[in-house]
């Protein structure tokens, strides 16, 4: 089976090792949630298998073969903050990501169709530089599912949305996950990874901690709540 | 390759055309583009009418010429030495990094992209300064050749950051260095052997090998025109530019890195931001003690003063930037001074006394971009128990403090050398009273078009328009003191006065127009 597989992945910024001997597997059609408190390294663990940041050592390989520099067709990200071209309309990203990415004649329905599912259709000749953080975040969710990579990532992809938006998320996130794609998901909201995540993995100060399912993790830990379950395995 | 050039063209003509339709339609952004036409008009109007009156294309003589020649070297360390220390804002902004990072365009095409934007976007505008530049200087040589001229160093100093921050991924920091220490010294050299001869007997051999070199007739050769002169200028530019972006794979980590060191308010968003940017300042910090975190006295709005002084602390570009603009205001100050204190004080010595001037006040001062944003936006600043009003007095002094610096001690050596004590006593309360006013005029304009706090283009010839326009006050005040009390201390004085007030007119205009709306002005503003 096809999966995004990162092994004894380490990222150091100077002396402070952010990522340290990271490995964990996220396979097509599972939605992996990453898990830890503040500053334990998850973004730069996104940013690393996005290719924004350099890893000292560790490979990322996907269906076995190891990724280079240039991961752009198989790995999608969705960063924590939502940034978007200031003087690009809601419709010109989606034109660049068709064009940067060689979509096939026709890619125009699917994103209309995004757009409408996202509510952003009224908006689609708005600039980004006029959109409120949700409607950012939404753009870059549409570009993102427009590019249909493979692997997508997603850091923190529900802070700034609506309820509306956050339903339709999940919905579109389930929906990737029946048709095979491997998806790497990191929040703060236990109660939602519960919900939504296949496995998650537990990392603290850049390390894995744990990693299974939430009952698997029940069960070693002797703790029912989510809650209590994260807090535990992070408390040491 | 032909779907990546047009992916990547529909970026650039879309962004482009969607930010002159903006102009048009926003009426605040259009006066200032009127503005700024009408002014460049205006003094290329003017420039051309003097450089008529006064074409005597003689050439410039030596060793002035040579000397010219290695301070125009000397300026294009500056950018090289940005690129050799790892910052080069490649991607415009965190969307740029995330939309061609994640894509499927393959990176040869996406850096060679990167980096011609990044120059090509101010050709226009160098060569609009090299126009300027040429009438301003008519007299040194013919119209054509000093602008290619020029142009052709302007664009050599344009791509010679990314051609040090190549050589700094492919060779390491020290050799990326060592390269841009070897370019000073090829300026530095001849110009302090040509000094030295100028004092010392013995060391006019010295000063014959540094004039020997041929740097004076290769500057009069290109100011004159000189086909083969011009053509070996841009030939020496076209292999710069294709060695710092040709066959470029696998360097995106760095540019991000380069990308984010050379943004303006990285520290403030994102933490996967500050993270990459972590890695280059000092991230693990002595732990301060709570009672002596902030100095006593500074607490209220000085706390401003504090905060900027820890950031300057913390971050070595910044402080390496200093450093250069310190030695460049030293070394302008100093040659200006010789050449005032020489019997060669025709126009050669005006022009590059103009020249060194311009250089300490654009380079330096005119160029400190207004970046309020990064505080206005932040709850930190509108918790604060200090009025306003001090905030932003504090606040000025604060951001101004390392332009005033390099400013000073450039006066003052000019002063010490040229043999004139009063301008060498002046150097510090002049820089000060200057530095303050220009900084002060930089606000007050921000606070209209919050979107251009840059001295760039259009909003830094409205910062020189009405830089120019604010030097009537206290030469008017000086005239009448002077004037009246036969006395020029009292019209320094005068002049001193008029140039506060005028300072605390543009401040006090800036504070009624945060007032209420400095949030708002600080979300414009960071687009």
């Amino acid at each position: 089976m096809t999966s995004l597989s990162i092994e004894r992945l380490t990222k150091r910024f100077g002396k402070k090792t952010a990522v340290d001997d990271l490995s964990f597997a996220v396979r097509g059609g599972e939605i992996v949630g990453l898990l830890g408190p503040n500053g334990a390294g998850k973004s730069t663990t996104f940013l690393t298998l996005a290719g924004f940041l350099r890893a000292e050592s560790g490979t990322i390989s996907w269906d076995g073969v190891a990724l280079g520099p240039e991961r752009g067709r198989v790995i999608s990200l969705i960063p924590e903050t939502p940034e978007v071209y200031p003087v690009l309309t809601i419709w010109e990203h989606l034109v660049f990501v068709a064009k940067s990415s060689r979509l096939a004649p026709g890619w125009e329905q699917k994103a209309l169709r995004l757009l409408e599912r996202l509510g952003l259709a009224d908006q689609r000749d708005t600039l980004g530089r006029a959109l409120s953080k949700g409607m950012r975040q939404k753009t870059l969710i549409a570009a993102t599912l427009l590019a249909d990579t493979p692997v997508l990532l997603l850091d923190e992809p529900m802070i700034g949305l609506d309820p509306q938006g956050q339903r339709e998320l999940r919905e579109m996130l389930l929906q990737l996950r029946a048709d095979g794609t491997a998806i790497l998901i990191s929040t703060h909201m236990i109660e939602q990874a519960q919900q939504l995540c296949d496995r998650i993995v537990i990392i603290k100060e850049g390390r894995f901690v744990a990693g299974g399912t939430f009952d698997e993790l029940r069960e070693r830990v002797g703790r029912d709540d989510a809650e209590e379950l994260f807090l535990e395995l992070t408390r040491a | 390759m032909n779907g990546d050039f047009a992916a990547l063209a529909y970026l650039e003509w879309r962004s482009r055309v969607n930010t002159l339709r903006e102009t048009f339609r926003t009426p605040a952004r259009l006066v200032m583009l009127v503005l700024g036409i009408v002014y460049y008009a205006f003094f290329l109007w003017l420039r051309i009418a003097n450089a008529r009156a006064h074409a005597s294309p003689h050439g410039i003589h030596e060793p002035n010429a040579t000397l010219v020649f290695c301070g125009i070297l000397l300026l294009m360390v500056a950018p090289a030495w940005t690129g050799a220390r790892g910052v080069l804002k490649l991607f415009a902004s965190f969307a740029d990094a995330r939309f061609l990072i994640c894509s499927a365009l393959r990176e040869e095409h996406v850096i060679p992209f990167l980096v011609l934007r990044n120059n090509l976007f101010s050709i226009g505008r160098l060569a609009m300064l090299a126009l300027l530049y040429a009438l301003i200087f008519s007299t040194l040589g013919g119209l054509t050749g000093m602008t290619f001229g020029l142009l052709g160093f302007f664009l050599i100093g344009s791509v010679l950051s990314p051609f040090a921050f190549r050589v700094r991924v492919r060779f390491g920091a020290v050799v990326a260095h060592s390269l841009v220490v070897a370019l000073a010294l090829v300026a530095l050299v001849p110009a302090a052997a040509i000094g030295a001869g100028a004092l010392w007997a013995a060391a006019q051999p010295l000063a014959h090998w540094a004039l020997g070199l041929g740097f004076g007739r290769l500057l009069n050769a290109l100011f004159a025109g000189n086909l083969s002169a011009l053509l070996a200028l841009y030939a020496l530019f076209i292999p710069l530019a294709l060695a710092s972006f040709v066959g470029a794979r696998d360097l995106y980590p760095e540019i991000f890195a380069a990308s984010y060191l050379g943004m303006k308010v990285v520290a403030q968003r994102g933490r996967g931001r500050a993270t990459a940017l972590a890695s280059r300042t000092s991230s693990k910090l002595p732990r301060t003690s709570l009672s002596s975190a902030i100095p006593s006295g500074m607490a209220g709005a000085w706390a401003i003063l504090w905060k900027d002084w820890i950031g300057f602390r913390r971050v070595s570009g910044v402080q390496w930037l200093l450093a250069i603009a310190i030695a460049i205001g030293l070394a302008v100050g100093l040659s200006s001074g010789y050449l005032m204190r020489s019997s060669d004080t025709s126009a050669v010595g005006a022009a590059l006394l103009s020249m060194a001037l311009f250089c300490e006040f654009a380079v330096v001062s005119l160029l400190g971009t207004i970046l309020l944003e990064s505080d206005l936006g932040m709850p930190l600043w509108w918790i604060s128990a200090s009025p306003l009003r001090i905030r932003l007095y504090v606040w000025t002094v604060a951001t101004a403090w390392r332009t005033m610096l390099p400013l000073a001690i450039g006066i003052a050596a000019y002063g010490i050398v040229a043999g004139n004590a009063s301008i060498a006593l002046l150097a510090v309360p002049g820089a000060v009273l200057a530095v303050l006013l220009m900084r002060s005029i930089g606000i007050a304009l921000y606070t209209i078009f919050p979107w251009n706090g840059g001295a760039g283009a259009i909003s830094g010839m409205l910062r020189m328009l009405f830089s120019a326009l604010a030097l009537a006050a206290p030469a008017i005040a000086f005239a009448i003191a002077t004037a009246l009390t036969h006395d020029s201390a009292a019209g320094i004085v005068s002049a001193a006065i008029a140039t506060l007030g005028e300072t605390m007119l543009f401040l006090e205009f800036a504070i009624s127009r945060i007032a209420g709306n400095g949030v708002a002005m600080a979300r414009e503003a960071a687009g």
